[in-house]
């Protein structure tokens, strides 16, 4: 081995240290030389004859010296560097080229190089579990609830009845509040089996996983702790198994803590794991079901489908010991199993491969282009090559130098690609649809960069090798002769790159018009009205205990006591509590009946959602009160029930009457009537693209139940305001967790996340795609205008105007134009037709968005074409006759 | 007897690593050694001698350093390398099956 390092070293320095090996090489000449003069002056002769002698006793000299260098192997090297010198100097000469060449390779390499991480973080790379291809997730679906649900009586039989699995692991979400350290932490939890751990194959980094005693029909208050968790909270205490932690207010001992790599195989990661009585018996008289999401193991060589077949067997066996009422529910229930890695990252598996398609192809395509540059280039060099081949000059230096010259671009524009690659990776990660990526997965690793090596060194063959071709067969006799015309393709070679642009045009325009009515969709929706005024406006969650504040009265104080407190951070204009936050959905509804209509039976009344809240809310959101009046202070408890109503409820229930002093009453039938006092403008409760709905506001004095959500109107940053929000809760209650503090705006934009990403795809595509049309367009009119250079200049001195000319090649662009926006129109149509479901108020029949792509294009192909008209109109028929 | 560059492949760089396997010796002294210890038969050319040390540096079997020679200038002083040694075992082991097998041949047909 040593001996390859020593030759390692040695090629190197024959590389690098080229000035010294020289000198080295010529100084052992030299002492050879006057060790042989001072022989022969030893033998007598003079120090003039001496040394004639020793010259012609050593022969040749520099031929010698040759063969030495010969030796060292650099050859190759040394070449490589000359023609990196001379395609570097090419490159230089020609920035149009040479730009158009980097900027579509770094584009198309870096946009490869990202999604191939995708793809490898996400589909490629197993399960972090043992053995992951045995996993399997097991589901009971229907039409009524496709996302499936297991329920633990069901659970139990298949734990206890199964031969094909060696394992079952059940799951469930739970919401905890951990109290006890700094402050109070509203936690997310999951209920487990016992053997959830076993079955993934996970043990845990510290103490043990649950016992089946544990797991039994009154779980024992165990806990294992995520490792997250342990180190945010715990200050990664390694005694800390055996120590007891609160969890909503009961206390848990903590017997494990996971490992940093364990990841939970479903959305979310929980932070904190209980034993959820799942090992028991099956058991069909609780008052309460959990709904379990279930994993299986699969013994040793059985088949998923032999699985399936066992456990719907079991499951027949035991349908009758399933109660009625739960019978009539599950009517049409299948039970569905799938590979783990399937159900977790399933609904992304196409649409990421099909975006990957997208990358290759549209590195193809810039490959085609820049090999119609090339081609117009080496067209344009022809005569040198002929020459130096007549020269001596060797073929294949030749196409090494035209490779050397592609690879140089290749690389630069790979080097620009990956690090935009490495720019956008942290953005990628942030998208939450790609939950099961955390942010170590998705990662520029040695591999990806491998793949982009690849790539590089693929595309500059791609688009090197026709012209390279072209030179390789290159005969100097014809090529003097007939110049040019010896390294073109055949007319067959034109007629396809010309199609081939005329689908890059239609692909554009396709996607720029996408873009488009994405981008419509997107400007509509936000400019719906919120019914608000998200600027200098901070929302917060925070969790009440049921178990401590057990009364009315308790909660009514307990929300003054925020309210109150809140209000006196400095810097806070006003504060609300509420039920419901906006972009945040409903936690209350109510079916409603109104005063003087006749009241549908029990099931057909309308239900609305009903948002409890404080005096001051509505005016921190700066909803404005369309009508009437808002919830005040004197609206107490013992006063007169009052609700306001938003617009949406009075255009819905009173189109044609004053809402305002009409009652209704809500729950239960005796329930005493309710009036409405006042409209409100629509606050936007389940997304800013989501259509308003009737909705009922009233006051917490007056409906009591519990608030979950806090509105701050201040003009101070969140960096300022979150702490001290966390410290008014920890003064007022040090079990009560408040969480997700965030700016309203920050709240729309995470609403507005999936639409973001659509558009950003799609806009990134339409950049890229526009790029290539347009790049391919001056490709080919470049192409021809080379190759009818000598007929320009015919013309021209026979007296042609030179605006004819360039009006002849502007056709050609127009034409090439018209080939492909034609057929992309139709194309486009069926495209927003597929994408219709992404669009808001924005019909696939837009003609305008339609009109609008197209002209971009258009005027862009013909800006891209005026360049080579152009030049052809400025033909020197003098230089174009000699030329050739 | 013949040019050096007549002679068989290899035969030249057996004798250098031969001529090196005891100390180290510079281009000049191993083509003067070579000359004496045959009695002047074998004459070997600048033109021969320096593209085969080359060689022989470049294939990892000699290495070189520079330092003064018995007069005291710099010059390039040749050792075999480890892999150097062995390859002179192999060289000479094939050497004598060779020469044996010649003289068989020379001696019996």
């Amino acid at each position: 081995m040593s001996r390859y390092l020593s030759i390692f070293v040695l090629r190197m320095r024959s590389v690098f240290r080229k000035r010294t090996v020289e000198r080295e090489l010529e100084k052992e000449l030299q002492l050879h030389f006057d060790e042989l003069s001072a022989e022969f002056r030893a033998q007598g002769l003079s120090a003039e004859d001496a040394a004639f002698a020793a010259r012609r006793a050593m022969g040749g000299v520099s031929q010698a010296a040759e063969q030495c260098r010969d030796q060292r192997r650099t050859a190759f090297w040394d070449r490589a560097m000359q023609d990196l010198k001379y395609s570097m100097r090419a490159l230089r000469a020609n920035p149009v080229f040479t730009s158009i060449g980097i900027l579509s390779l770094a584009l198309g390499i870096g946009a490869n190089t990202l999604m191939f991480s995708v793809v490898r973080s996400i589909l490629l790379r197993p399960l972090p579990y043992r053995e992951p291809a045995q996993l399997v997730s097991i589901n009971q679906i229907s039409a009524r609830m496709p996302m499936g649900v297991v329920l633990p009586p069901e659970f139990a039989n298949w734990r206890q009845d199964s031969h094909t699995l060696s394992g079952l692991g059940a799951f469930n979400d739970e919401q905890l509040t951990l109290t006890g350290t700094r402050e109070a932490q509203h936690l997310a939890g999951a209920t487990v089996n016992a053997g959830f751990f076993r079955t993934l194959g996970v043990t845990p980094a510290l103490g043990r996983a649950f016992s089946p005693a544990e797991d039994g029909p009154n779980p024992e208050r165990v806990a294992i702790l995520s490792d997250a968790l342990w180190r945010s909270e715990f200050a990664a205490d390694r005694n800390i198994v055996g120590h007891t932690i609160v969890l909503n207010s009961l206390g848990y001992t903590v017997i494990g803590v996971l490992p940093s790599e364990f990841r939970f195989p479903d959305q979310g990661q929980p932070d904190v794991y209980l034993p959820g009585g799942f090992s028991g018996p099956a058991q069909w008289n609780t008052p309460r079901m959990a709904l379990l999401r279930v994993i299986g193991r699969l013994r040793r060589g059985v088949a998923m489908a032999e699985a399936e077949r066992e456990l719907k067997a079991i499951d027949e066996r035991h349908g009758g010991e399933i109660p009625t009422p739960y019978r009539r529910a599950f009517r049409e229930r299948m039970l569905q199993t799938m590979p783990l890695q399937q159900r977790l990252v399933g609904d992304l598996r196409p649409a990421l491969l099909v975006l990957w398609g997208a990358v290759a192809l549209l590195l193809l395509l810039t490959c085609s282009n820049l090999a119609a540059l090339q081609l117009a280039r080496a067209f344009a060099r022809a005569g040198e090559f002929a020459i130096r081949l007549a020269l001596g000059g060797d073929r294949k230096r030749l196409v090494q130098l035209l490779l050397t010259e592609n690879l140089l671009l290749a690389s630069v524009g790979a080097v620009l690609g990956v690090a935009g690659a490495y720019a956008a990776a942290p953005a990628v990660r942030t998208v939450n649809a790609l939950h099961l990526v955390s942010p170590k997965d998705l990662s520029i690793d040695p591999v990806v960069l491998l793949g982009a090596l690849a790539l590089t060194a693929g595309s500059a063959f791609l688009f090197g090798f026709g012209p390279a071709l072209g030179v390789s067969t290159l005969t100097p006799n014809e090529a003097i002769k007939s110049g040019a015309k010896s390294i073109a393709g055949g007319s067959w070679s034109d007629r396809a790159r010309t199609m081939l642009v005329a689908v890059q045009v239609a692909f554009a325009l396709i996607l720029v018009l996408s873009a488009g009515l994405l981008l419509k969709s997107a400007a509509r929706i936000l400019s719906n009205p919120l019914g608000m005024q998200p600027a200098n406006l901070v929302i917060a969650r925070f969790r009440v205990d049921p178990h401590r504040y057990t009364t009315d009265e308790k909660t009514a104080a307990l929300g003054e006591e925020i309210v109150e407190r809140i209000r006196q951070i400095p810097g806070v204009e006003s504060v609300g509590l509420t039920n419901a936050l906006p972009l945040g959905g409903y936690s209350l509804g109510g079916a409603v009946v109104f005063e003087g209509r006749p009241a549908p039976p029990p099931g057909a009344r309308p239900t609305v959602p009903i948002v409890a809240i404080t005096p001051d809310y509505l005016r921190t959101l700066e909803s404005p009160i369309l009508a009437g009046r808002g919830i005040e202070r004197q609206d107490r408890r013992g006063s007169a029930l009052v609700a306001i109503v938003n617009h949406s409820f009075a255009q819905h229930f009173f189109p044609n009457a004053d809402p305002i002093g009409r009652r209704f009453r809500w729950g239960a039938d005796g329930a005493p009537w309710t009036e409405i006092v006042g409209i409100v403008a629509d606050v936007r409760h389940r997304g800013q693209d989501a259509d308003p709905e009737p909705e009922i506001f009233v006051p917490f004095a007056q409906a009591g139940g519990i608030a979950l959500g806090l509105a701050i109107r201040s003009a101070q940053p969140l960096k300022a305001l979150a702490p001290a929000i966390r410290n008014q809760f920890r003064e007022i209650d040090r079990t009560m967790p408040v969480f997700n503090i965030v700016t309203m705006e920050r709240r729309i934009s995470i609403t507005m996340e999936r639409r973001r990403i659509e558009l950003i795809v799609i806009g990134c595509f339409s950049v890229l795609a526009f790029f290539l049309a347009v790049t391919g367009v001056y490709g080919v009119i470049n192409y021809a205008v080379t190759r009818r250079t000598r007929e320009f200049g015919v013309k021209l001195a026979l007296g042609a105007k030179p605006s004819r000319i360039a009006t002849e090649v502007m056709r050609r662009g127009l034409l090439l134009a018209a080939g492909g926006l034609l057929p992309g129109l139709a194309l486009s149509y069926a495209a927003a037709r597929y994408l219709s479901s992404l669009l808001y108020k924005v019909t696939p029949e837009d003609w305008q968005s339609y009109a609008g792509a197209a002209l971009l294009l258009l005027a862009a192909i013909t800006a891209a074409s005026l360049i080579p008209a152009r030049r052809a109109s400025r033909t020197d028929p003098l230089r174009a006759l000699r030329w050739e | 007897m013949s040019k050096p560059t007549d002679m068989i492949q290899g035969t030249l760089d057996l004798l250098i690593l031969r001529t090196i396997s005891q100390e180290p010796r510079h281009g000049w002294a191993i083509a003067k050694r070579i000359g004496q210890i045959s009695e002047e038969v074998l004459q070997v050319s600048q033109g021969s001698l320096y593209p085969a040390l080359h060689r022989l540096e470049q294939q990892g079997w000699i290495r070189s350093e520079w330092r003064p020679n018995e007069t005291g200038r710099d010059a390039k002083f040749y050792s075999l390398t480890r892999a150097g040694k062995q390859q002179l075992q192999k060289e000479l082991a094939q050497w004598e099956r060779l020469s044996h097998a010649i003289g068989l041949v020379l001696r019996y047909s």
